[in-house]
């Protein structure tokens, strides 16, 4: 890959006052490809993503998006990013939050947005980020959550067409199964540090699935995690 | 580029809650009608839409910004201090519009002699309680800068009210009389500002105006994580 990353990620780490979130992530992404971003509750898959659009400084290292700081790109390249329907305000009709992306509805609903089933909140988010033509990066944090199987049907078709027409694409999400159908590479984030891998070196042959994804995850953070049940 | 306009953001996304602008419609619509009903009100009409004011610009910015509902307006297009801006004059609105329409009816009722709610004392006084009340609550939840503000002016009538009584741009030093606009802008309301209480009043603004720039900066600076991931 010879062209100008559209994301450059050097040395970056994350912390909440004295609690570290994370250290040494690197990673490029290009135009036109996909990264998953995966970890278990708590390990900065939200911070990193807020990171990449400028929401959040990062403590140390650099990041780029364009040759530029975040902050500043947003402002000049065209820049995707929902993190998820509870960051919708609540009071809003669902239909005039849905003009604000590309001035026409997305969804005809007039309810307030926190009357609605949380499904039909995360598709009204993604609609309204998505529907805005020639993003040129693409960040959605835990996109599927809450989707019904038709709605993440249309959402993965719709990150594929984006990554297609030359979006470069960030995702996190707990569901393996649905960031393993889209992902080019896969950046895993676990015990404070980070992992890369590209697509091949998961499963040099065939696609990954969430199996594989599972599997390398248990074995970065050193065996699968044990959560008792509860009677 | 196909930005998110930040105006239009927040025509969508309200600063203000029903409740506050019932209450400030409320404010006007009773100083209109006092001003109709007895003409020797003009003098404090503009109080009570002052008083409101103080809460309804405490709109606050952190909280908002920590829960993500202006992640859309922040990752947009939009450059950072012009949707900072646009988020102060989206707070002060309302109650300016208030102050302008309870300014009009006064004018309409007393054609031929100055209005009192839109005299010199009263434009400043509404200039200072919008920017500082802005300014005070862009890091903390919204009204929490009007409440704060109410309490240091209640206090301060309890505690020194000889110190209040210093109106009228004779009775005290330039900065003590800054100071008491300030904490109490009511004394300003509903006359001209007199050549003696230019500095005084000039300083007050200058404070505002400082008090203003640096919330704009914090805004500006400010990184947004969500309160979860903290």
């Amino acid at each position: 890959m010879t062209s100008e990353p559209v994301v450059l990620v050097r040395n970056v780490a994350a912390r909440y006052g004295i609690r570290e979130v994370f250290r040494s992530v690197d990673f490029e992404l290009h135009a036109g490809r996909a990264l998953g971003v995966l970890g278990p509750s708590g390990a900065g898959k939200t911070t990193l993503l807020r990171m990449l659009v400028g929401l959040i400084r990062p403590a140390d290292g650099e990041i780029l998006v364009d040759g530029m700081a975040p902050r500043r790109a947003v402002t000049c390249v065209p820049v995707g990013y929902f993190g998820g329907e509870a960051t919708l305000p609540g009071a809003v009709r669902a239909a005039r939050w849905g003009t604000l992306g590309t001035g026409s509805a997305v969804m005809a609903e007039r309810r307030r947005i926190r009357t609605l089933a949380r499904g039909t909140r995360q598709v009204l988010g993604l609609r309204t980020v998505l529907g805005r033509q020639q993003l040129r990066l693409v960040v959605l944090d835990e996109a599927w959550e809450g989707l019904d199987p038709d709605a993440s049907r249309w959402l993965s078709a719709t990150i594929e067409t984006k990554r297609d027409r030359g979006a470069a694409v960030v995702l996190s999400s707990h569901r393996l199964h649905d960031l393993a159908g889209v992902c080019d590479s896969y950046l895993f984030l676990v015990n404070h540090g980070a992992t890369l891998l590209h697509a091949q070196e998961i499963s040099p042959v065939g696609t990954v699935t969430a199996a594989t994804l599972t599997s390398v995850f248990d074995r970065l953070r050193g065996g699968a995690a044990c959560f008792r049940a509860v009677s | 580029m196909n930005r998110i306009a930040a105006l239009r953001f927040f025509l969508v996304v309200s600063l203000h809650s029903r409740l506050m602008l019932v209450a400030l419609v409320a404010v006007g619509a009773v100083a209109a009608i006092g001003l109709l009903l007895d003409p020797m009100v003009r003098e404090r009409a503009a109080t009570p839409v002052v008083f409101a004011q103080m809460l309804a610009a405490s709109t606050g910015f952190a909280v908002r910004a920590r829960r993500g509902h202006l992640d859309l307006l922040l990752t947009g297009g939009q450059p950072r201090v012009e949707a900072a801006v646009a988020h102060l004059a989206m707070s002060i609105a309302p109650g300016v519009a208030v102050w302008l329409v309870v300014g009009a009816v006064e004018a309409a009722g007393h054609i031929g002699s100055p209005s009192a709610t839109l005299a010199g004392g009263s434009a400043a006084a509404m200039l200072l309680v919008s920017a500082l009340a802005w300014a005070a609550t862009v890091p903390f939840p919204p009204l929490s800068g009007g409440i704060a503000w109410i309490l240091v002016t209640v206090t301060a009538t309890a505690v020194a009210p000889a110190w209040l009584d210093l109106t009228g741009g004779s009775g005290g030093a330039p900065f003590s009389s800054g100071a008491l606009y300030v904490v109490c802008p009511f004394v300003l309301v509903g006359r001209p500002v007199l050549p003696a209480e230019l500095p005084a009043v000039l300083g007050a603004l200058a404070l505002a105006a400082a008090a203003v720039a640096a919330a704009l900066a914090w805004i500006t600076r400010a990184d947004v994580a969500l309160e979860a991931s903290q």
